[in-house]
């Protein structure tokens, strides 16, 4: 029953994210909409009447002709806010630095941010084996506070059998209640499961879960196995789960951090002034030589005084061509920092079913670094369309409005994900397989008394 | 009585060797965590030192340019990192550490760390706050659990009664033995506190500092206080050491790691955050059409310079003595600013909603008081952030006046090419931040220490109803 409203509570907060930001696409969605409409009458007028004055073709690649490079919120949403309360989720992509268009993030209360969302992948880590430790942790060792352990044990069958059978009657149970209760979370959220590849996903999503439920099941029966009382079962339950969720997790980031040191976005922020500055300081110099490095944007062989656009983007492409081995080490930096900690992290179970739950409902940080790649792309896109404009003093034909660089997104399909996840399903199955045995083991000689 | 009963309490948990590995783990965990926050809040504090001077020397060698477009060139100020920060991070990674001040605009803070940390990074962090928080309520509940349940399982309990010792004296000496255990672990960790301190003060308010850091040991002393008389009528009035146990620690679970979590979420549906697509559209609008959404730009426009006029007592534009661009952009400057108070104050202050709601939640989870209590005596919550925000666009809009009214004064309307020598920039004082003390802080935890202060005469209730516990 609490089970069931906290499984509810992880349901209702994941459909709401979705709808918020649902809503927030619409909205942008209907301004983009709204600007293209304009600009579509504007070049119409032109066309028309000579004298109607066009902006430059650089001020339509910052600004009229821009749309947003969006993210779309997964089918799946209900069942996972992970890591989307935190990274963004559009970009107003233009022909300037990606530093101005990506440094706008969702505005949110930073305490929230800390705490963390209220999600089913929350449920499934962090509360879920605490039920079934609820309900399983006096398996054996209740039977031998009572007695009957004694009794039965005179019989002839496998003590294996019956206390493997006692705890798959309960492990059933609790496996049986989360996955209807899943599954009804997901069809009063809204997930479109009559359609098969989001039926699909969902069932790679309840695999998952069940995988991290049977993780729990033979730390359970190991600990059922050993423990001398029931107080002591529990608090060896109790421990592996703070172990497992809290302490290995908090303990791989702490190391994770002194060994490879986050690098420095703020020192990034007054590298890229320092080199802007330079290049702006170089004036004509650092035009020319942008020009020089891209002959193929000059059709007239010199960028005409007038051309202030042409200076600003030459100037801004000398800097951000300055700032790319910057940029790089940047990355490359975090790139070892974060496999490191995703190498570390197998150590939890915990950390690798988040990963995966999160991946499998499209709402992990791998995918916003895709989302990230893609932009990146389309960026290079923009800017090569509008360059060749801006450089070339072409004006924009309406026409040409249907062949603005359209934004490309495609979600992987779960045969993907679950490729790029095969790492952490190993990690996550390896201690099923050892624990199992071992527990396996421990159950054929449980003492009957301690 | 009651010193003997503790003594026997020290004295058997000493003997228990999973007590000694406990307790000397925890003490190295603590060590560990204070140095550890100390050196990431050193170098936090060094990053965005030397990124802020860096600046200013941008700022300052700009060279020869219109004050319009130093302006619009600005500069970036950086957070800093505040002396007791080593101890608990709170928001900091959550928040924005720069933000760009230039004309016309207050931006956002960008550059959160926490975007830039892997997945793990999110369940949690070791800082002795973590520590205070999960870590030695669990030793409390490991060793206050058996105190009476434990003694009514062996019999002695009954003993103790038949010999006439009063179940208040029993419940003291039991508290006062688990408290001198726990004071084993608390005393070298908050002394190393004090010396983390002193080592890291880098020209910190030194008697605020303190102040703060008293109040933080105060405050978890307290919470300590609080759990460990809970658990001990909890031990009393259970039937056996296993449901004690089950109990206390289903308590422990809720209260440290599910309801932070579920009561941020209640929170945000409760009082509920623009997007941010929302927001900059909602201060775009009122800046446009004004906020009363009948004064729109052009009619604020005219009305300046009709006033400009009126106090040179000229008939054109072109005949002031002063450039006219400049004081239209300092009018409309300022009327920018009204709408930013405007909306920036309305989601700060729903941010506060949010987090008083989390701290009445208290009433529920003690926990959630002394995160933020914790948070806020450190100076690492929402509230210090929103006064550096509201310090850095005060210090904006100075720089912004400061650059509008020596192009109006030195120039005349329409002269936009014309450039201020080099030397002008370093003329406006650099950004220095002043932290806000102490009475600053607690301003916004009134509801925290409101409901410690429940929690705390909840015990002591408790602690004087002792007589009625069903001791055998």
């Amino acid at each position: 029953m609490l089970f069931a409203l906290i499984a509810a509570y992880g349901a209702w907060n994941g459909r709401q994210w979705g709808r918020f930001q649902e809503t927030t696409l619409a909205e942008l969605a209907q301004a983009d909409a709204k600007r293209l409409g304009a600009l579509d009458s504007l070049l119409l007028r032109a066309e028309q009447d000579s004298t109607v004055l066009l902006p430059p073709a650089g001020a339509l690649g910052a600004s009229f002709a821009t749309r947003h490079a969006v993210l779309p919120v997964p089918a799946l949403a209900v069942l996972a806010v992970g890591a989307s309360d935190l990274h963004p989720y559009y970009a107003r992509v233009s022909v300037r630095s990606k530093a101005s268009f990506m440094a706008s993030d969702e505005v949110e209360n930073p305490h929230n941010l800390l705490a963390g969302r209220f999600d089913l992948v929350f449920v499934v880590v962090w509360v879920l084996p605490l039920l079934l430790i609820a309900l399983t942790y006096n398996t054996v060792t209740g039977e031998r506070d009572q007695g009957t352990m004694a009794l039965w044990r005179a019989q002839p069958v496998p003590a294996t059998r019956v206390l493997l059978a006692k705890l798959g009657v309960r492990a059933v149970f609790v496996l049986g209640l989360a996955v209807v209760l899943l599954v009804l979370a997901a069809f009063v959220g809204g997930a479109p499961l009559a359609d098969p590849a989001v039926a699909l996903r969902f069932l790679a999503w309840l695999s998952v879960v069940a995988l991290y439920a049977l993780f729990w099941l033979a730390v359970i029966t190991i600990v059922n196995a050993t423990a001398r009382s029931s107080a002591a079962s529990a608090v060896l339950l109790l421990g592996s789960w703070l172990i497992v969720v809290v302490v290995v997790p908090a303990t791989v980031s702490a190391a994770v951090a002194a060994v490879y040191p986050s690098p420095s976005r703020v020192a990034l922020t007054t590298e890229l002034r320092a080199a802007s500055d330079r290049a702006a300081a170089q004036g004509d110099t650092a035009v020319n030589q942008f020009l020089a490095d891209h002959p193929e944007m000059l059709q007239t062989g010199t960028l005409a005084a007038s051309n202030s656009w042409g200076r600003t983007l030459a100037t801004q492409e000398r800097a951000n061509d300055a700032m790319r081995p910057v940029y790089a080490a940047f990355d490359s930096a975090l790139a070892r920092q974060h496999a490191a900690a995703g190498l570390a992290s197998m150590l939890s179970p915990a950390v690798m079913a988040q990963e995966a739950l999160q991946d499998v409902a499209d709402r992990s940080l791998a995918r916003f670094r895709y989302f990230d790649g893609a932009v990146d792309r389309h960026h290079q896109a923009w800017q090569a369309f509008f360059f060749q404009r801006v450089f070339g003093e072409r004006p924009m034909r309406r026409a040409e409005l249907a062949t603005l660089p359209a934004f490309a997104f495609r979600d992987r399909t779960i045969g993907e994900v679950l490729r790029e996840q095969r790492g952490t399903l190993v990690a996550l199955l390896l201690p099923i397989l050892v624990l199992s045995w071992l527990g396996w083991r421990r159950l054929a000689t449980v003492a009957v008394h301690t | 009585m009651i010193a003997h009963i503790a003594r026997k309490e020290r004295t058997e948990m000493w003997r228990d060797g999973r007590f000694r590995v406990a307790s000397v783990a925890l003490l190295l965990l603590l060590m560990v965590a204070l140095l550890t926050g100390l050196t990431a809040s050193r170098s936090t504090a060094q990053d965005h030192e030397s990124a802020q001077n860096a600046m200013r020397g941008f700022w300052v060698n700009q060279g020869a340019k219109n004050p319009h477009s130093a302006a619009h060139y600005g500069l970036w100020v950086f957070k800093p990192s505040l002396p007791l920060s080593f101890a608990d991070h709170g928001v900091d990674a959550y928040t924005g550490v720069t933000t760009w001040l230039e004309a016309h605009k207050q931006n956002e803070f960008t550059r959160r760390p926490a975007m830039d940390r892997p997945n793990v990074a999110r369940f949690g962090e070791w800082t002795a706050a973590a520590v205070l928080q999960l870590l030695v309520p669990l030793l409390i509940v490991m060793l206050a659990f058996p105190a009476f349940a434990g003694e009514r399982d062996t019999g002695t309990l009954r003993q103790l009664a038949a010999i006439g010792v009063p179940v208040r004296t029993l419940m003291l000496g039991k508290a006062a033995g688990i408290a001198s255990a726990l004071a084993v672990v608390l005393i070298p960790a908050t002394l190393l506190g004090v010396a983390t301190l002193w080592l890291g003060a880098n020209g910190g308010r030194g008697v605020d500092d303190l102040m703060r850091f008293a109040m933080l040991s105060v405050t978890y002393l307290l919470y300590f206080a609080v759990l460990l008389v809970l658990a001990l009528v909890v031990s009393a009035r259970s039937r056996n050491v296993r449901t004690a146990l089950v109990l206390l620690l289903g308590f422990w679970t809720l209260n440290s790691l599910v309801a932070p979590r579920a009561v941020a979420d209640l929170a945000r549906q409760v009082y509920p955050t623009p997007s941010a697509v929302a927001f900059q559209a909602a201060m775009q609008k009122d800046i446009e059409q004004g906020l009363d959404g009948h004064n729109p730009a052009d009619a604020r426009r005219k009305a300046v310079e009709a006033q400009a006029l009126r106090e040179y007592r000229t008939v054109s534009l072109e005949a002031l003595p002063v450039n006219f661009d400049a004081i239209a952009m300092q009018a409309s400057e300022e009327y920018a600013n009204t709408v930013f108070d405007h909306h920036f104050g309305a989601l700060y202050d729903r941010y506060r909603a949010q987090n008083t709601l989390t701290q009445w939640a208290g009433l529920v989870s003690p926990l959630l008081a002394v995160r933020s209590l914790s948070m806020g005596l450190a100076g690492t919550d929402v509230e210090q952030h929103r006064h550096f925000a509201v310090q850095a666009e005060l210090y904006r809009r100075g720089l912004i006046k400061w650059s509008n009214d020596y192009f109006r004064d030195n120039t005349r309307t329409g002269e936009w090419d014309w450039k201020a020598p080099p030397e002008l920039w370093a003329k406006y004082p650099p950004f220095t931040y002043e932290a806000p003390l102490l009475g600053h802080a607690l301003g916004a935890q009134r509801t925290a220490m409101l409901v410690l202060g429940v929690w705390l005469l909840l015990s002591l209730g408790l602690l004087v109803r002792a007589p009625a516990l069903p001791v055998v």
